[in-house]
């Protein structure tokens, strides 16, 4: 009788293995989301926690563009929708050019029913040089980012109190 | 037998492996599963009160109340003195421990908004080296992990405070911790727990284990190795040849269809040893050798009571039979003792053959031992005489009769000529061809040759009578 059992757990591991490593959010390529949309046209080049003293360029994917806005019980809530990828790319120090590579990118990934995310976000974060890539699940960019939905020190600061669906740079349409 | 290993040895280890991977695996699982239960439920509680404690600490430092915040751990740390409970700045030393924070937080408003203290904690806490605390430092993450000193266990987490957007305004932005809260809890009655259910587990699986093998070998001792024990002891008894011993078949299984095979058997076995007892040596032989037939040189016996007709007439049959049993039994024993077979008993009739290089004068001895025996001790033998004729040559042996019954027997002229010899002669008299005189006659004594006109035999044949002969040595 041939070895057929083994045969079959063994493929059902690769299997599982296999579907384990395309879980989860993937930070994709520079050539991919260099083309998408910017919700703030500059580099961001003043210190905050958490990025300390390093600039920060963000984009946003076509999904994210389609953001809805509606005002619900005296307050307005902004809500991106399932598959909304937003990258922000950190770049070594406050000064410098424009075409610094990064050597960190970090990026928000809507997806509210993946158990790995928070606030409706799974958080990524990559490291360029070994193309490491971490989903932050515990406290620290959630905790950071709860922040955008009440009044801030950053951008337009949301002194409306909005919810601002964890983005402190929402996008605008132009 | 080589290397005899006992069935309840076999068994015995069967059981004890068995119980020993089964039960085992199966206490070990749930010992693992218990105490993995325990420790995940002290991690999660712990998480879940330094989650609590977090959230109140965050709020609460908020405002710039850090007064609430110390006040806080020490209601908490004189609440629950199980816990340890610190909040340590990136540095590992003891918030509030000092204004450096006060003046911070003055120079980054740019005015004088809080005003230095005069009293601090009296043991301040520093963080000494510690990779836990490092790594929470550097990976801005909760670190939970387990240690044991001065013969206690402690589940500590260490858990980064973060500067917040809404904090820089008093903090700066250019640091991303504010501080760790470092709660140790201590879970020493758990790890006793843990260590009790283990020695509980093992103590259980040795009870169980060792119960079960009690109980598992004395009922294969009963329902296997003692049945089979005595059918062996059954089955060594009839190899020494006494067919008496049965198997007690009390078992309703395989072992008690043994038994009565063997039963059966063994009343087989009987039945054919008794039987054999009616059968020539050579038939059995020829049984064993899956004989169809053969031609051999042989001597043939025949010895026949004269007068047994009469004789049986006058008597009663009880006396004829013990009388003609005395006499056959007599010559069969000579004839065995000789070297020779009894092929049949036809009435007061036997035939029998001698085989092998001395065959001629084996049977010339054991014809004339048997004369003299029956002449000279004719009371015994009710007066019976015998006369015998004794024949050598080439016959023909095989299974002859039918299917259903049949005998091993030697077919063929010499055999008739024997036959007609032992007719011819009177009683007391010993007739013997010319092929067996030749045989003998050195150191025999007879008379002849005598002619004699056989049926179907146009010439006659020399025949002589045997009177004495020695014994030639071996």
């Amino acid at each position: 009788m041939k070895p057929r059992l083994p045969v079959l757990v063994l493929f059902c591991v690769v299997l599982l293995s296999c579907q384990k490593a395309e879980r989860g959010a993937q930070i994709p390529d520079a050539s991919e989301y260099s083309r998408w949309e910017q919700p703030i046209r500059e580099t961001l080049d003043y210190p905050i926690p958490g990025h300390e003293d390093n600039r920060r360029r963000i984009f946003i994917n076509p999904q994210g563009t389609e953001v809805r806005i509606e005002r619900r019980e005296n307050r307005v809530y902004w809500d991106y929708p399932v598959g909304t990828i937003i990258v922000k790319e950190i770049i070594t120090g406050l000064q410098g050019s424009e075409t610094d590579y990064p050597f960190q990118i970090t990026a928000m990934v809507k997806a509210p029913e993946d158990p790995q995310s928070r606030g409706g976000w799974i958080w990524v974060a990559k490291d360029v040089d070994s193309g490491e890539q971490t989903i932050v699940d515990w406290e620290f960019c959630f905790d950071c980012h709860a922040n955008a939905n009440e009044p801030h020190p950053y951008g337009d600061g949301n002194t409306a109190d909005e919810f601002r669906d964890y983005v402190f740079h929402p996008y605008r349409e132009r | 037998m080589k290397g005899f290993v006992p069935l309840t040895r076999k068994i015995n280890l069967i059981i004890v492996s068995s119980l020993v991977v089964g039960v085992g695996v199966v206490i070990a699982y749930f010992a693992f599963t218990q105490n993995l239960s325990l420790r995940e439920t002290s991690q999660g509680n712990l998480r879940q009160q330094s989650d609590i404690l977090f959230q109140s600490i965050k709020n609460a430092m908020l405002p710039g109340e850090a007064p609430i915040a110390v006040q806080l751990f020490e209601d908490i740390r004189l609440a629950n003195p199980a816990y340890k409970i610190f909040l340590l700045r990136a540095s590992g030393v003891q918030a509030f421990s000092d204004n450096s924070t006060i003046e911070t937080v003055n120079a980054t408003l740019g005015f004088r908004s809080f005003e230095s203290k005069e009293v601090f904690p009296r043991d301040v806490m520093i963080m000494e080296e510690d990779l836990n605390f490092s790594t929470s430092v550097r990976e801005r993450r909760p670190v939970l992990f387990q240690e044991s000193r001065e013969g206690k266990t402690f589940f500590t987490i260490y858990k980064p405070l973060l500067n917040l957007p809404k904090c820089t305004g008093c903090h700066g932005s250019t640091h991303t911790i504010r501080g760790v809260i470092s709660i140790t809890s201590d879970i020493t009655p758990v790890v006793n727990q843990q260590r009790n259910n283990l020695l509980i587990a093992s103590g259980f699986f040795v009870a169980v284990v060792l119960v079960l093998t009690l109980l598992l070998s004395l009922y294969l001792h009963g329902t296997l190795v003692r049945p089979v024990k005595h059918i062996s002891q059954v089955c060594a008894t009839v190899t020494n040849g006494d067919f008496h011993p049965r198997v007690v078949v009390s078992n309703r299984d395989e072992i008690g269809e043994l038994g009565e095979t063997v039963n059966h058997m063994v009343e087989g076995l009987y039945e054919r040893f008794e039987l054999s007892k009616f059968v020539s040596s050579s038939t059995i032989q020829s049984i064993r050798d899956h004989e169809k037939g053969a031609k051999e040189q042989m001597t043939l016996f025949f010895s026949d009571i004269r007068s047994f007709t009469s004789y049986s007439e006058r008597n009663s049959a009880h006396d004829v039979v013990v009388s003609l049993n005395r006499v056959l039994n007599f010559q069969t024993r000579v004839i065995q003792k000789n070297g020779g077979d009894v092929d049949k008993y036809v009435g007061d009739e036997i035939v029998a053959i001698f085989s092998g290089q001395r065959k001629e004068e084996h049977a010339c001895l054991s014809a004339l031992e048997i004369q003299n025996e029956i002449m000279h001790n004719r009371e015994r033998y009710n007066g019976l005489t015998v006369g015998i004729g004794i024949n050598t040559g080439e016959v023909i042996l095989g299974m002859i009769g039918s299917e259903k019954r049949a005998d091993f027997t030697v077919i063929g002229d010499h055999v008739n000529i024997a036959s007609r010899l032992c007719d011819t002669a009177k009683p007391g008299m010993i007739l013997v061809s010319e092929g067996v005189y030749r045989e003998i006659r050195e150191g025999a004594r007879a008379r002849g040759p005598y002619h004699l006109k056989v049926k179907g035999k146009e010439s006659d044949l020399h025949v002589y009578q045997l009177l004495a002969m020695k014994r030639r040595s071996a």
